[in-house]
């Protein structure tokens, strides 16, 4: 079973054929409506460098990572959200793959105060959590929006304060989204899709990375 | 932490459709639809500052009919006008208002993680100055400050101890740029705050002392004659006692021992009284730390700097890693 299959699983178990489902159809249809993916980096583009902390309290640079070799971003939420942590794990178990195209892979979550060790550690992950501060690379790879109200008020009802894990009052969050980044800084690989079930498989990854 | 954040229990379940921050128009390529994108914030937030479309190009070096269509971009983006235009007035509309402090965060943010990358890349530093409250442990600093030398080159850095409303006024002035302070109300709105911690205060006392055999102290003793604290003024430990006392309807006896914690310190080792400290600071052995009873006692500890001033590409990092970090715990006494 693939991730997207396991996705769609736990949104079954969550949510049911409810309210929840049909909000969730809404909304997909919105997203697909308003191509609110469509406008992020994308094949051929160059990544932005970078140099972020990781979960360890280490600074890591995309240069190095990309003198290592081909390179794998992955965006996501935060450990609040259990899609996003279903995702860090399947990666979790495709990293000796990953690994064996001789490619590096990293995770950048907009959490901080010590909250990216905290994935790492719920998800049990070996490789590196970057904390994208007040989401600034994931600006520049265009896979930011701002929370509108209402959803903050339903995540500020579930007690999960951005403001709070963030550091900042900007009340951003990025589309999880995951990018193959050839050793020369190309992307040769994107997948941004607004709709949080549809997310890009780690057997594709691994598929894109070989090509290179 | 509540049930939203575990995994097996209800959590979040969907997304919003929300108004794109980041993201540009259809029909570019090769990164151009991003520059676009941060461009259509840089002239919103250059014409919202002057308020004229003409000398807000001029500001941006574009001709006004682009910057014109870069608002308008913007405006169908976010889904509605951002300015009010009348014939020799521009104003911000409503939600142009909102947007504004918004869309100048996304703008640093973006600029400073560029900005960071380049400089590091370059090894380019630049002096940091810090501040570091007196109530507060140097050990504190250890870990940021050691990475910040394993990756940046000929690292300047100079640490100063001070009070938090001596250091808030440094900060302002441009003597320094960075700060650990006591956040009791008393730092100007004009330093930007970023929380690490609270603590609770407890009471610090030789191993062989009576308080010592006790689980918690009550805020009694400290109405007692031998409470030992710093002399300097604006002591936030002082404060706090002050405050703490005044909701117990306890009269403090402060003996105004010494200008340094460390003198202190060794007053209490020598069974001369007393003292207060925060509860996650180190505790200089062989003396002993008990919690003490009070209300209002939280002690909010936060880095700070001032607003609105660009970071040095050291600087920036040094925020950086202090605020991803966790300070759930308190590294040890160096």
């Amino acid at each position: 079973m693939g991730l997207n299959d396991e996705l769609r699983k736990l949104a079954a178990s969550r949510w049911g054929e409810g309210r929840m489902r049909q909000v969730y159809n809404a909304l997909a249809a919105f997203l697909e409506r308003t191509e609110a993916a469509k406008h992020t980096l994308k094949v051929g583009d160059t990544l932005p460098e970078f140099v972020l902390p990781n979960a360890e309290g280490r600074l890591v640079s995309s240069r190095e990572l990309l003198a290592q070799g081909p390179l794998v971003v992955a965006f996501f939420r935060g450990d609040w959200c259990p899609f996003c942590n279903l995702t860090l794990a399947a990666l979790e178990d495709a990293l000796p793959r990953i690994e064996a195209t001789n490619a590096r892979l990293v995770a950048m979550t907009p959490d901080a105060n010590g909250l990216a060790m905290r994935a790492k550690h719920r998800n049990s992950l070996h490789y590196d959590v970057l904390c994208d501060i007040d989401n600034g690379v994931a600006m520049q790879f265009g896979v930011v929006y701002r929370v509108p109200d209402a959803y903050r008020k339903f995540l500020e009802d579930y007690k999960c304060d951005l403001e709070a894990r963030h550091g900042n009052d900007m009340w951003t969050l990025p589309m999880p989204s995951a990018f193959v980044i050839d050793r020369q800084g190309v992307i040769r690989y994107a997948f941004v899709n607004g709709d949080i079930l549809v997310r890009a498989e780690p057997d594709e990854i691994i598929t894109e990375l070989k090509k290179l | 932490m509540p049930a939203i954040y575990d995994r097996d229990a209800g959590g979040l379940w969907y997304d919003w459709p929300t108004a794109p921050l980041a993201r540009g128009g259809a029909g570019f390529s090769r990164n151009r639809d991003r520059a676009m994108e941060l461009t259509q914030i840089r002239y919103f937030t250059a014409l919202a500052r002057v308020l004229n479309f003409t000398r807000a190009a001029e500001a941006c070096n574009v001709t006004q009919p682009a910057l014109t269509r870069a608002i308008q971009k913007l405006e169908d983006e976010l889904g509605g006008p951002l300015f009010h235009r009348e014939r020799n007035l521009t104003q911000l509309t409503e939600l142009g208002r909102v947007m504004l402090p918004l869309l100048e965060q996304a703008q640093a943010a973006a600029q400073a993680a560029r900005e960071q990358a380049v400089a590091f890349r370059k090894r380019d530093s630049s002096p940091v100055r810090l501040g570091l409250d007196a109530s507060l442990a140097p050990a504190l600093l250890t870990p940021v400050v050691a990475e910040l030398s394993h990756t940046v080159s000929a690292l300047d850095l100079s640490i100063q101890q001070d009070e938090t409303a001596g250091l808030a006024v440094r900060l302002l002035e441009g003597e320094a740029d960075a700060a650990l302070l006591i956040d009791d109300g008393r730092i100007p709105e004009r330093v930007h705050r970023w929380p690490l911690f609270s603590e609770n205060h407890v009471v610090l006392c030789p191993p062989d002392h009576a308080l010592a055999k006790l689980d918690a102290v009550p805020i009694s003793v400290l109405g007692g004659p031998k409470l030992l604290m710093r002399d300097t003024d604006g002591c936030a430990l002082r404060a706090a006692l002050g405050r703490m006392c005044a909701t117990a309807g306890v009269t403090p006896r402060v003996r105004l021992a010494a200008s340094t914690g460390e003198q202190i310190a060794e007053m209490v080792k020598a069974g001369l009284g007393i003292t207060l400290a925060g509860a996650r600071q180190p505790v200089p052995p062989p003396l002993v730390a008990r919690p003490l009873q009070a209300a209002d006692g939280d002690r909010r500890v936060v880095l700070a700097a001032p607003a609105g001033r660009a970071h040095g590409p050291t600087l920036a990092l040094f925020i950086r890693l202090m605020r991803a970090r966790s300070w759930s715990e308190i590294p040890a006494a160096a």
